[in-house]
């Protein structure tokens, strides 16, 4: 849709409303460390994704035929401005147990049991809305958005993300459920078929193999959102305000594993008596400024808008309880997790916090400093984390919105000790994580300016199909500063060097399962540009040089098929059965390679042979 | 063999049916140690359709003769251990076996022969079998080869003893299938017993 017409379309419903609640791009995100394993899900890792796998077992807890791996991965499709590091650094994660996280998309839809005083939940299992899957054309209509705005419909299913012992995917809730069930089922097809079991009443979930296994997820991560409103008046130079509180269950973490043969793992969390985390961490803005005709690549149903709206700005604040492992139990196995408050997160005493809930010293944001494992009580293996923070490049005031944990190195003992130090790509530093200079998915441009109106790229999951090459626009995409604060060398204790170099992902066919609406706007936009093969946000792997102590080896990759680029923009695998709801437009893009030449060799003076 | 096929056909109907992504992990009880695995639809000459479950990554599981690329350690967990032929017989976890003749012929077929299909096996190709070029070990202690070609170990029959060796190399598109020395120290895949 094309500003002008978004605009016009806008100004219609404004006209034709006379409701004046305020209801904002309406996404409520998960906390830092459950976020970090979106990208996992959105973009597979693996040489078919054009993304290194990058994976440092620590270890293997086992029972009988029950196995639970803990690993830490680092994913190097870059990394994004909103992007929080998690627990373990920017841009790496913990593989250790597992946990249901999602996004919030306009309504909760689990609001029946977030919201005891709600009397009629509105997300999807309840109202059966066809969401919008096509291009859109069935809900682009004056009723629907009014519906949308007056809070009668939800306008988009909420994602979950799903990491069960290292398999992970995403689903979302089909509107074809029993609104009067006490639970709601759902078929996941891939990466192995299982049963999901939403329990209403205990707002837990259950996942059941079908080779036998049951996974029990009850420690839920709530997360606080306040959506402030302020209405500039340019004539009476005076402002409205609004506020609008929500609060969900964003995550569910693995309790209890039990095998076939009825072997049994427990998880233990850092949590009160009640169940919940007494942690709390206050995620970044996501802020928008609506002042004129630079409202664009905007998912229009996710804004409504008072009647007499002029210069709005909106501000959007999530205070996370955050839920923590404590420790692992599986047979003779006990893996414990220790960790310690983030330096420098916390606002200086001296500027007022945005955070409504007062971080308790100690209990703000949390890094991970090391893992131990036992077997009989006795130590097998250990492993330790030293950080340091991301240079930023600008003044930081709120550590909050501009420091990001990097990882510096990873200690594993077992038998033997592995210990291996990162360097990641820095030149200026860091934007701030409220920076508006991204491009098209995301991803940092440089282009520092304040009036590209950027929404909740992140999380919003819209497209920016017809724009991806749009003139005068400042969301081109750079492969420069994509690169910025990614990992770019391993250094191994014994002399092993490992360094990546990147390329940016390019695609050169269109999936069909890619609504065909999207593909003419996006072709229409990029030919007009003579731009083919298309370009696709992120990086991908162009060459892994390795020093050995007496040998260098290389790998090069190539993505090109007889001198055609062979990627294809696929969306991202849904694990879910979805019974004919299509998912063409709910979901993130990634490209797809299905063959990649690697050509390796012996590096000697510079040359490669 | 028609019959073995058949058995192997039979057995396998489950995992067709479980297997949504062709990949797997498999986690080595004596030591806890990760392998990748991919599910391999195959077809013999008889059109009989299978699935062989192969380990993707190289066997890293230390055993009496079995190495670290110039004895050093950090080779090992790119490339994993070079195995002699006595260690290689004896190095795959129980319910998995070093791979049979036919077994790696099944994947060439697939593939387009031996002359072709070196890109669908190697890392990155159509396979999923990832293998790598990790080079060999000589019984005098040298090695050679890491980066350039890959040595990985096979036998006729389970229970057959004289040694053979697939082999790919960089940069050309065919593979090398040969009965070796018995002294060299090579790579070793694992493939899933089927009963």
């Amino acid at each position: 849709m094309k500003r002008t017409h978004l605009l016009a379309f806008a100004l219609l419903i404004i006209y034709n409303s006379s409701i004046a609640q305020l209801r904002i791009d309406k996404v409520i995100p998960p906390s830092f460390n459950s976020t970090a394993l979106i990208k996992y899900c959105d973009h597979p890792v693996g040489i078919p994704y054009g993304i290194p796998k990058i994976k440092f077992p620590i270890r293997t807890l086992i029972n009988d035929d029950l196995f639970i791996p803990i690993s830490m991965n680092y994913h190097a499709i870059g990394i994004k401005v909103e992007e929080e590091a998690s627990w373990a650094g920017l841009g790496w994660y913990l593989d250790a147990g597992g946990v249901i996280t999602r996004i919030i998309r306009g309504e909760n839809d689990l609001g029946i049991v977030d919201e005891k005083e709600a009397t009629n939940a509105k997300g999807y299992p309840f109202e059966h809305i066809k969401p919008c899957f096509e291009d859109c054309n069935e809900n682009e209509n004056v009723e629907f958005h009014t519906k949308v705005c007056a809070g009668e419909i939800d306008s988009d299913p909420d994602i979950f993300f799903f990491n069960i012992l290292g398999m992970k995917g995403k689903f979302f809730l089909t509107p074809d459920h029993d609104p009067n069930s006490k639970s709601i089922s759902i078929e996941i097809i891939s990466p192995r078929n299982m049963t999901a079991t939403f329990n209403l009443k205990e707002n837990s979930w259950t996942f059941k193999e079908s080779r036998g296994f049951i996974y029990q997820f009850k420690t839920r991560e709530i997360t606080t959102n306040h959506n402030y409103y302020l209405d500039y008046k340019y004539e009476s130079h005076s402002a409205k305000f609004d506020h609008i509180k929500h609060i969900a269950t964003t995550s569910w973490y693995l309790d209890k594993v039990v095998s076939p043969n009825g072997a049994i793992a427990s998880f233990k969390y850092d949590t009160s008596v009640d169940g919940l985390s007494t942690y709390i961490s206050e995620g970044a803005y996501q802020k928008m400024n609506i002042n004129d005709g630079d409202v664009w690549d905007v998912h229009y149903s996710s804004y409504c808008f008072p009647e007499d709206i002029e210069n709005v700005q909106i501000n959007s604040i999530n205070i996370h309880q955050d839920i923590y492992p404590k420790s692992i139990s599986c047979g003779e196995y006990e893996a414990t997790f220790h960790k310690s408050e983030q330096e420098h997160m916390r606002p200086p005493e001296n500027i007022s916090t945005r955070t409504a809930q007062k971080q308790s010293i100690g209990y703000g944001r949390q890094q991970l400093d090391s893992i131990v494992v036992k077997q009989n009580g006795n130590i097998i293996a250990s492993s330790k984390m030293n950080y340091s923070m991301y240079k930023a490049s600008q003044t930081e005031s709120l550590g909050y919105l501009h420091r990001r944990l990097k990882l510096d190195s990873l200690t594993i003992e077992t038998k033997k000790v592995r210990k291996m130090a990162f360097e990641y790509k820095i030149t200026k530093g860091l934007p701030s994580k409220e920076s508006h200079a991204r491009d098209l998915w995301g991803f940092y441009n440089g282009e520092e300016d304040p009036h590209n109106i950027t929404p909740s790229d992140f999380y919003n999951y819209s497209q920016p199909e017809n724009v991806l090459h749009e003139d005068g626009k400042t969301k081109h995409y750079s492969l420069e500063n994509i690169q910025e604060g990614v990992l770019s060398k391993i250094n191994y204790v014994g002399g092993r060097k490992t360094e990546f170099y990147y390329d940016h992902q390019e695609f050169n066919t269109v999936s069909d399962e890619i609504s065909s609406h999207y593909t003419t706007k996006m072709k229409e936009s990029n030919y007009s540009h003579h731009i083919k093969p298309f370009l696709f946000g992120g990086l991908r792997i162009k060459s892994i040089i390795e020093h050995y102590p007496k040998k260098d080896l290389y790998k090069d990759f190539y993505y090109k098929i007889n001198d055609v680029e062979g990627g294809q923009l696929i969306i991202s695998h849904y694990s879910h059965d979805h019974h004919g709801y299509g998912h063409k437009t709910s979901g993130n893009h990634t490209v797809h390679y299905d063959n990649v030449r690697i050509k390796s060799g012996v590096l000697f003076n510079g040359h490669k042979f | 063999m028609k019959r073995f096929l058949a058995t192997i056909f039979l057995l396998n109907l489950i995992y067709i049916s479980q297997a949504q992504d062709m990949t797997s992990v498999f986690y080595d009880p004596r030591d806890g140690e990760e392998y990748e695995t991919v599910l391999m639809e195959v077809k013999t000459d008889d059109g009989i359709e299978s699935v062989l479950e192969w380990m993707s990554t190289n066997l890293n599981y230390e055993t009496k003769e079995s190495f670290c690329y110039n004895d050093y350690p950090e080779y090992c967990n790119v490339f994993g251990r070079l195995y002699s032929w006595r260690a290689a017989m004896e190095a795959c976890p129980p319910g998995w076996h070093l791979p049979l003749t036919f077994e790696w012929e099944l994947v060439m077929k697939k593939y387009g022969g031996k002359m072709k299909t070196g890109p669908a096996i190697k890392e990155g190709g159509e396979s999923g079998l990832a293998l790598k070029p990790a080079g060999f070990g000589e019984p005098n202690g040298a090695y050679i080869d890491i980066g350039v070609d890959g040595y990985y170990w096979k036998r006729d029959t389970h229970a057959a003893t004289n040694p053979g060796t697939i082999t790919i190399h960089s940069g050309v598109d065919y593979i090398t299938d040969d009965h070796v020395d018995e002294s060299h120290h090579n790579s070793v895949r694992c493939v899933k017993d089927y009963k």
